[in-house]
């Protein structure tokens, strides 16, 4: 009989209690329809996470010394808000990459990247390129 | 002519030429039973002294070696044990640990204060310690259960002589008191200024 329960709180040896990297996809929305994704038929339909929920996801994420996030989609840029969703990683000590098509990238997206601790923080932003020319990428 | 004998374990490995200073911070109130309370307003820290303990810390101007205070002592009485070099070393060795005086140099006479930089944080990996990670310049670092426990009190600023005290609070540490200062500030040294900042006073 079982007279106590193990403590599934703690790490087993050499593990890490917290990843030091995660990877969210904050949106199922996507303004291209690639033939080979799936969020275009399966995710599109789905209501994202509002901005409250994934503040105090990366709360929780800071509190566990994430170091790490990448933000991806769905199409990251299609969130209206999401310099606050990297504010809100800025301000849980952590740094940011994102996954973009890159087709809504404009001038003041840039000009956004400005404020605050947005450029320092920010790792990365990868571009998809899917085909060596405009014919296949397109 | 008055030989002095440092032969017992304790006075062995202590340089009797060390010319110790006393920690201006301390308060010094002699009492009407010949006692005196000290306390040392950097820590909030008491001790409470006997008359021959009072009599060798008035000898501690920062001038006199610990060889002239002994020699001091037996030009002063008559009648003095033959334990004498190894009871001033005792005590000196206990006034080193609660910061009533130093042995002078650059590290304890020079306080700085030390807080964590606001921008880190930090990974506990339990006994092994914990991982430091600063954002900002994307830097990191490892410590131990040591470091990680001084991390922890630079919550808020504290002087390498604060750090000290809370270590030995929690560890039972036998190195001499420079010893511990200067591993404590090489630690620290290590960490500034990407997850340490300094506070100048």
């Amino acid at each position: 009989m079982i007279t106590e329960l193990p403590d599934f709180v703690v790490s087993p040896p050499g593990l890490r209690p917290a990843p030091k990297s995660v990877d969210l996809s904050i949106t199922g929305r996507c303004n291209l329809k690639c033939a080979y994704c799936f969020y275009a038929n399966e995710m599109a339909h789905l209501s994202d996470l509002p901005k409250e929920r994934w503040l105090n996801f990366f709360d929780e994420l800071g509190s566990l010394a994430v170091q790490r996030v990448a933000i991806g989609g769905g199409e990251a840029f299609l969130r209206p808000d999401l310099f606050e969703l990297v504010d809100g990683i800025i301000d849980n000590k952590m740094r940011y990459s994102l996954l973009s098509n890159g087709t809504l990238i404009t001038e003041d997206t840039l000009e956004a990247f400005d404020e605050g601790k947005r450029r320092l923080r920010l790792d990365s932003i990868q571009i998809s390129i899917d085909g060596s020319c405009a014919e296949i990428h397109n | 002519m008055i030989e002095i004998k440092p032969a017992s374990p304790i006075s062995t490995n202590f340089d009797l030429s060390t010319k110790p200073v006393a920690n201006p911070a301390v308060i010094f109130r002699e009492g009407a039973d010949n006692w005196a309370v000290l306390v040392n307003m950097d820590t909030a820290a008491s001790i409470a002294l006997n008359p021959t303990g009072i009599l060798i810390l008035k000898l501690i101007d920062g001038k006199r070696s610990v060889e002239s205070i002994v020699k001091g002592l037996r030009d002063q009485f008559k009648s003095v044990p033959d334990s004498l070099t190894d009871d001033v070393v005792s005590l000196l060795k206990f006034f080193f640990r609660r910061w009533i005086c130093w042995t002078g140099g650059p590290i304890l006479t020079a306080p700085k204060s030390y807080v964590a930089n606001p921008v880190v944080s930090c990974g506990d990996e339990g006994n092994d310690g914990a991982v430091l990670f600063n954002p900002d310049t994307d830097d990191s670092a490892i410590i131990n259960a040591t470091g990680k426990a001084i991390w922890i009190s630079l919550g808020s600023p504290k002087t390498l002589q604060e750090i000290i005290s809370i270590l030995e609070e929690r560890y039972q540490i036998k190195s001499p008191i420079d010893q511990t200062a200067k591993e404590v500030e090489d630690f620290l040294t290590t960490l500034t200024p990407e997850f340490v900042q300094e506070v100048s006073q």
